[in-house]
């Protein structure tokens, strides 16, 4: 059986070690167009704040896997056949497969302002982060307030930059919390130095001599070394949908991460599974639903039938003073019911949303220690076996949640 | 053997635990297994029990509660757990102290039969000291007036016990100034159960003081009290030889054996042994004689007194009956396992109580009071010859021969082996000829590899020129290792070995059971005295390096406090609080002028010693 | 595999364990010296309280495939192979919290490591006694029970056998009557009751 894999971030990575694990003698062939050795794409906020080395980004040692996987660094797939089964790479070396695993990720959207030459930047590979390290020297701009804006921000105040973060919203995080838990948040940045302007967006960017000088709406102009734009993440489905694969949000898969082509998996940033709190189909991009994905991905690629459960959206924004745990669906006019704390004396909040006796969305502010629970049981769809008041009073530990109904 | 060699150094307890196991008898060693690890929160004293609102725990690692439900913090929770064993402790000396004084007033009132004053002349110097004149009256007399005298300082009638003067006056203005003068024996104890209630003395600072107090009214109360009416009725201790170990039991006789402290139980028993009758009845069961052998402190009692050998201290009490030649031991009360019973039920050995304060387990009660008190040894004795006939001769196992043991070392005793005065010793300790002394006291603790810390401390410490004063199990380890003997002065540094040949005594000199620290005491307020220092200047110390009890916990504060540095070879239940342990190891010398220092290693222990005692010499300028 | 196999009907809240697992990962790894250390260990098992104040003993399973590790960013969580058990590598650790979001059992904190960062925490089921060849400190502790270090299958092969006795001594002593075990509470209870009666 030939495996071949495209794309060794997340998902392609954690097929390739399960594949490995449990089928040690499969031969793979796996392929990243960048040069690099496979990294973390989540660490490079801290890469970008110092706390993490490049050499540490590393993930991966390429040399320790056995002869019968072959790693091509730097070349694309540019089409799959998949009557013939057959890759095709951009140099016009065709490629013969069994079952491929389609990882491609998904790139940062580039609003049309994106201009690297005017030093605005979006930061989702190493490139992005080397080059604004080479120009940032004591200002930056951030535009965007959804977690890769946030954690770009500290990771730059990190590096003792003065940032100031420009959110379209009325608060940040607006797309996946509340606006309760969001003011939490809105409340942490603002008190830990960085500047922040809601409801506010671009009108237009021009070069002030070595500096951007970015205009807002609202009138306001803002000076900095370097712009950082987080708008979110666009699927990168281009070969799936030349091959003829069916696509939505983004590559459609079925429970067992097999896209409408036989023998082509999808895992990743770049299809969509079944979203168990939204309870459609979605693309929850974020790096643990990518390694798990490209966990099941692999099962099925050796035969395993074995039927991936969904994801949902969850992440988890730690800094100096505040640890947010979020997940499922947290905003305001899902038709959950609500249940919440405010402990002000501990700093903590904890909120649950539950539809139907099921646990659908929760955010945990300052108490991570049972958060994982909760994150794990709207994950299974699972009925609460503990009232949902109770467990935001904290008055609620496993023993009560593992008994039995 | 080797598993036995890690339980003890001496080979009568290695032989007869292997024999325990043999026969199926579970030891103090094989409970103690059982308990390890015991709880951390105990060890580190965070634990309290005190009252209901807890059980609490605290925890020292920052993640559970900093304070019990009443708000105790680490300080408070250690330092009234320490203050309830220093009470206990001083309890049990007091208790015991008052049942002699009950005998002497009984015995002045005629109601005592069997007893009697020994030591006529200190029944007279005591009774001066308790300010009664004893002009022309009988000694019953005095002796109801004395009895009276110390009830007083049972109580609250009093603004201090008599005892207390005997300290140098440079400590008791000390004493006054902290205000530890301890004013009743009783009632020190009863104020530290009042102030170690919730919600009533949460000072640490204060609750030890007033420990410090309540170890005072032991050491120059209970205790002292204890040792000076056990001379009286008994007879003060004079120089004399006597045997230790196992081996003192004997394969052909009825060995009876005493346990517990108090020896208005044993002298009477001492008696009844030595009847004529009584050794016919033996002899008609086929036994040679009746040996009488001590445990623990009521051994001690016997030993100094009359000589009578003792079969083991604290952790070799069960072993004796898995020798299974021992026909009875009789108790009353401190420090007797209520294993016994069921070690017994393995052997013929009868068990008899005579305490109503001590009941245990599968032992008949026989009630003593001071007027039955001889009626009642008689008795006991009587069946314990009867049950001569139900040794297994064929089972018998006493596996090791008898050590020579010298004792009989009173104060009185020494200086009259100094020819009348202290002086002779405080000559010799100015010319280093004898360092300083240390008084080597305590117990057995299955934590500490049986007798090594005893031995191993006193012998690098007697040769450092150092004089040895053992008191309690302390005396059967050094006796053991054959370090009580005047031929022991070869182990001696040259002047102490000396000196040893000079008096004919051995380096390491028995004093006597655990009240008679009230004796080092003694001794070491007349050097004091003699020389006009407080006796922190003196170069002395003390050390327990295998404590179990809280008796001993209470001498070693009284110890400390009598300006004495005391080594403990095992941790007191006060690391949880980092106050109180800086305090203990180094802020009480600001205090008192001595402090305390935790060593199991008897090696580095003495190291401690030496160099201490260095230094006190240095401070009275002389050499080192 | 050898697994610390939990029993919380059998906790009684005494906390040694949390004790005992703080001094076996402190430098000195003495019960009077440990909470002295300037970096202060802390315990990796934690007792939950339920409701009905029952405690219950909580740590990492070292689950198989294992969460946190799949969710780690920088693969600071990996498994040692030859026990199976799931590690924390402090110094990859850059202190992200996914791991705490990641574990179903909430058995991951946050603490000062000695290379004075904060990183992610959790039991390492004592791989530095094993490797001297004795068991996790927390077992070693455990005075009734409720912690045990042994083979999984043995232990459920035990389970099912202690099972079997007291289902049937419930059958033979007539209890066939009443309405057996509509839920595991009640079965628990009734096991229980059985082995009283049985003692």
């Amino acid at each position: 059986m030939h495996a071949v894999i495209i794309g060794l971030s997340a998902a392609g990575l954690s097929c390739l070690d399960t594949l490995l694990k449990f089928s040690p003698q499969v031969n793979v062939t796996a392929i990243s167009e960048e040069k690099y050795s496979p990294y973390c794409r989540c660490a490079l906020t801290h890469y970008l704040g110092r706390i993490v080395r490049e050499d540490q980004m590393y993930i991966s040692d390429v040399a320790k896997y056995p002869d019968n996987v072959k790693f091509i660094f730097g070349e694309k797939v540019e089409a799959i056949d998949a009557n013939r089964k057959v890759l095709t790479l951009s140099g016009g070396k065709e490629i013969l497969y069994d079952k491929v695993l389609v990882a491609t990720g998904a790139n940062a959207i580039k609003p049309n302002y994106c201009d690297e030459e005017k030093k605005i930047f979006t930061l989702r590979y190493m490139n992005d982060a080397k080059k604004l390290e080479q120009h940032v020297k004591n200002s930056a701009t951030v535009l965007g307030g959804g977690f890769v804006g946030i954690k770009a921000a500290y990771g730059l105040l990190e590096r003792n930059v003065k940032v100031e973060m420009i959110v379209s919203s009325p608060y940040p995080l607006s797309l996946v919390l509340d606006e309760k838990t969001a003011r939490f948040i809105e409340k942490e940045i603002r008190e830990s130095g960085i500047d922040m302007r809601t409801q506010d967006d671009i009108a237009e960017i021009n070069m002030k001599q070595d500096r951007v000088a970015v205009s807002l709406k609202s009138g306001a102009e803002l000076i900095s070394d370097v712009v950082v734009v987080g708008k979110g993440v666009k699927p990168r489905v281009e070969i799936a949908r030349k091959a003829g694969i069916k696509i939505d949000l983004g590559i459609m898969t079925n429970e067992f991460l097999e896209t409408s082509a036989e023998g082509v998996y999808a895992a990743g940033d770049c299809c969509e599974t079944m979203d168990v709190a939204r309870r459609v189909p979605w693309i929850n991009a974020l790096w643990p639903v990518a390694v798990e994905q490209g966990y099941f991905a692999a099962l099925n690629m050796l035969g395993g039938n074995i039927p991936y459960q969904g994801s949902i959206g969850m992440n988890s924004l730690k800094t100096h003073s505040f640890h947010l745990i979020s997940g499922g669906v947290m905003k305001e006019g899902s038709g959950a019911t609500i249940f919440e704390r405010h402990f002000p004396h501990k700093k903590q909040f904890r909120k649950l949303a539950v539809k139907d006796n099921v646990l659908v969305g929760m955010a945990f502010f300052n108490c991570p220690d049972d958060a994982g629970t909760y994150i794990n049981l709207i994950k299974k769809g699972m009925p609460l076996n503990a009232d949902p008041q109770n467990i935001v009073d904290d008055e609620v530990s496993l023993a009560d949640l593992l008994k039995p109904f | 053997m080797s598993e036995y060699a890690n339980l003890s150094i001496c080979k009568d307890a290695q032989l007869t635990i292997r024999k325990a196991h043999e026969d199926g008898v579970e030891t103090v060693w094989d409970r103690f297994k059982k308990q390890e690890p015991q709880c951390g929160y105990c060890e580190l004293g965070l634990s309290c029990r005190i009252c209901v609102m807890g059980p609490c725990r605290i925890d020292p690692f920052g993640e559970g509660p900093q304070y019990g439900v009443c708000g105790a913090d680490a300080e408070i929770m250690v330092a009234r757990n320490l203050a309830r064993m220093i009470a206990a402790g001083a309890a049990s000396h007091s208790d015991h102290g008052r049942d002699l004084v009950e005998v002497l007033y009984k015995i002045g009132h005629g109601k005592a039969p069997g007893y009697s004053i020994r030591d006529a002349g200190k029944l007279k110097q005591m009774a001066t000291e308790y300010g009664i004149d004893t002009a022309g009256l009988d000694n019953e007399v005095i002796a109801q007036l004395l009895a009276e005298a110390m009830m007083e300082d049972y109580g609250m009638k009093k603004e201090k016990i008599t005892l207390i003067n005997r300290a140098p006056k440079q400590r008791l203005e000390l004493w006054e100034k902290l205000k530890v003068i301890p004013r009743g024996i009783d009632r020190e104890t009863s104020e530290t159960m009042h102030r170690t209630h919730m919600g009533v003395d949460n000072d640490y600072v204060s609750i030890l003081l007033h420990a410090v107090r309540n170890s005072l009214a032991d050491g120059y109360g209970g205790s002292m009290i204890g040792t000076e009416l056990s001379d009286i009725i008994f007879g003060t201790p004079q120089p004399g030889f006597s045997e230790v170990n196992l081996g003192v039991l004997k394969e052909d006789e009825v060995n009876i054996l005493v346990h517990g402290h108090s020896p208005i139980v044993s002298e009477m028993v001492g008696l009844a042994v030595e009847d004529k009758e009584m050794l016919e009845l033996a002899k008609s069961k086929g036994a040679k004689g009746i040996n009488l052998a001590g445990l623990c402190c009521t051994g001690n009692e016997l030993m100094m007194r009359k000589k009578i050998p003792m079969a083991g201290n604290h952790l070799m009490t069960e072993l004796t009956m898995v020798t299974g030649a021992v026909e009875a031991i009789i108790v009353d009360y401190q420090c007797i396992m209520p294993s016994l019973g069921q070690v017994a039920q393995c052997y013929h050995t009868k068990l008899y109580s005579t305490s109503d304060k001590a009941k245990f387990p599968f032992m008949e009660h026989v009630e003593f009071t001071p007027e039955n008190a001889k009626e009642q040894a008689f008795r006991i004795v009587k069946e314990s010859v009867e049950n001569f006939a139900r040794r297994n001769k064929e089972k018998v196992y006493i596996p090791t021969s008898p050590v020579k043991n010298m004792t009989g070392f009173s104060v009185e005793s020494i200086v009259g082996a100094l020819g009348g005065t202290l002086t002779p010793l405080i000559d010799a300790i100015k010319a280093g000829k004898i360092k300083g002394a240390v008084g080597v006291v305590g117990c057995n603790n299955p934590k500490i590899k049986q007798d090594y810390g005893h031995v191993e401390l006193i012998k690098r410490l007697i040769a450092n020129d150092i004089l040895v004063l053992t008191t309690g199990c302390v005396n059967v380890a050094a006796g053991k290792a054959g370090l009580q003997v005047p031929e022991a002065k070869e182990l001696a540094g040259p002047g102490l070995k000396e000196i040893c040949g000079l008096l004919n005594i051995p380096p390491s000199l028995h004093v006597g059971s655990c009240v008679d620290n009230s004796r080092i005491l003694v001794i070491a307020c007349a050097l004091a005295n003699a020389i006009g220092v407080d006796i922190d200047k003196l170069p002395l110390a003390a050390a327990a390096p295998e404590w179990y009890s809280e008796k001993a916990a209470t001498i070693a504060f009284y110890a400390m406090a009598s300006g004495i540095f005391t080594v403990l070879g095992v941790m007191p239940p006060i690391a949880g609080s980092k106050k109180i342990t800086e305090l203990a190891t180094s802020g009480l010398n600001d205090v008192f002028g001595a402090c305390f220092a935790v060593e199991p290693d008897p090696a580095k222990a003495a190291e401690l010693i030496i160099n201490h005692i260095t230094e006190k010499r240095k401070g009275l300028g002389l050499n080192a | 595999m050898k697994v610390v196999v939990v029993k919380p009907e059998r906790c009684v809240g005494c906390l040694q364990c949390r004790f005992a697992c703080a001094v076996a990962h402190s430098k000195s790894c003495s019960p009077h010296a440990a909470p002295y250390e300037t970096v202060l260990s802390k315990p990796r098992i934690h007792i939950g309280l339920s409701k009905n104040k029952d405690p219950f003993p909580n740590k990492c399973r070292h689950c198989d495939p294992a969460p946190c590790e799949m969710a780690c960013l920088t693969k600071a969580i990996f498994r040692e192979p030859s026990t199976g058990t799931v590690l924390i590598n402090p110094d990859r650790c850059i202190n992200c919290g996914m791991c705490a979001m990641a574990c179903p059992f909430g058995v991951v904190r946050y603490h000062l490591y000695s290379n004075n960062r904060t990183s992610a925490h959790k039991c390492d089921q004592c791989i530095a006694r094993q490797k001297d060849g004795i068991g996790p400190a927390c077992v070693e502790v455990c005075k009734v029970g409720a912690l045990l270090f042994e083979d999984y299958n043995k232990v459920m092969d035990r389970d099912t056998d202690e099972l079997s006795t007291l289902v049937y001594k419930g059958i033979r002593t007539g209890d066939q009557e009443k309405n057996t075990y509509q839920s595991l509470t009640t079965y628990k209870h009734g096991l229980e009751e059985l082995r009283r009666r049985q003692s």
